[in-house]
């Protein structure tokens, strides 16, 4: 085994451990406090909050997708996908309020809930929780593959990649089943934070390396300026304008009409 | 701006979204040169759009949003 190999398995270990441990830790305060430990909400700061949201929002989706979106689509993407995430915090903004209020007046926990209380019927909230479930199946899988990918490579391919996507399913399900949804929030607190410092620290670096964000489009811009320019961006362009203005809409009219304008 | 509603700021975000695909519609505006502090225009202009966006978010949650604590909840209400 490669000297890459052993530090890239010590470092994904290490850092399970760690991410099981700080669930462990949150079970144990909780169930000596409480005697509960699943839904433990209410007691979290706004600091866990926000990057227990942002965590679990740009997961691996901004480490690993973005990245790999925008090379093969180019700078339209993440222009328009920027306006999306500033967009949906309009959204939350309008209509937080309002289910805050909703959540407490009726004490609702999940987003099934209310439609299930509204309609007086458990079928509802079946049929919710199925539909959540499928339409999540397809981008936690490609997460899994990802994240194995990435810890197959990091290893030297010493640990193949199914062999480390699958561990990483047991030390998330582990996190999770174990500390419930404080423990759950307080591993993602740990990675948001994780996130930030790789992306900033990522930025500046390249930043540093290339001599400023001029230099940096311009250097993109003379191997291709279609990776820039709007229209058939890219060699794989996915952003043409009907593809934009349908995207558009679905972010902005879908969430605000949703508030009943 | 303490006037604004929240249909003022969703026409504002709508005016917004259609700057931002302006470009697609508009070759003037599709182009690196000139370049502004730096930047290839067209990125320049997108960066202005959605720094636009964020100070609208920041107007937002100062004046138009109603805090989460606005309204006193109380337990009960859900047998009315």
């Amino acid at each position: 085994m490669s000297t890459i190999g052993i530090v890239g398995i010590i470092a994904v270990v290490a850092y399970c451990s760690i991410l099981i441990g700080i669930s462990v830790r949150s079970a144990r305060q909780s169930e000596i406090k409480t005697g509960k430990t699943f839904f433990l909400g209410s007691g979290l700061s706004w600091f866990v909050m926000l990057f227990s949201m942002m965590a679990s929002s740009f997961s691996t989706w901004v480490i690993m997708g973005a990245p790999v979106t925008t090379y093969n689509t180019g700078f339209t993407w993440i222009a328009l996908v920027t306006m999306y995430q500033i967009t949906l915090a309009f959204v939350c903004g309008y209509l937080g309020p309002r289910f805050w209020v909703l959540r407490h007046s009726f004490d609702l926990v999940s987003h099934a809930d209310l439609p299930a209380r509204y309609f007086k019927d458990n079928k509802v909230r079946f049929l919710m929780g199925t539909g959540f479930i499928l339409g999540l199946c397809a981008t936690t899988v490609a997460q899994f593959k990802a994240m194995g990918t990435a810890i197959s490579a990091m290893t030297d391919e010493t640990i193949p990649y199914w062999a480390a996507s699958l561990f990483l399913y047991s030390a998330i399900a582990i996190y999770v089943c174990v500390g419930g949804f404080k423990g759950t929030a307080l591993v993602d607190t740990l990675q948001g934070l994780l996130f930030t410092v790789i992306l900033w620290g990522g930025l500046l670096v390249v930043l540093f390396k290339i001599g400023g964000p001029g230099q940096l489009f311009d250097s993109v811009a003379d191997v291709d300026p279609r990776y820039i320019l709007y229209g058939d961006s890219g060699p794989d362009s996915l952003w043409r304008p009907l593809t934009a203005i349908t995207f558009c809409t679905v972010a902005t009219v879908g969430g605000f009409f949703s508030a009943g304008f | 701006m303490k006037n604004m509603s929240a249909k003022h700021v969703f026409w504002t975000t709508l005016f917004l979204w259609v700057l931002l695909l302006l470009p697609f519609f508009v070759p003037a505006l599709n182009t690196l040169e000139p370049h502004i502090l730096g930047l290839p225009f067209i990125v320049f202009y997108d960066f202005t759009i959605i720094g636009l966006h964020i100070v609208l978010l920041f107007i937002c949650k100062k004046y138009v949003w109603d805090p989460f604590d606005a309204v006193d909840v109380k337990k009960g209400d859900s047998d009315k």
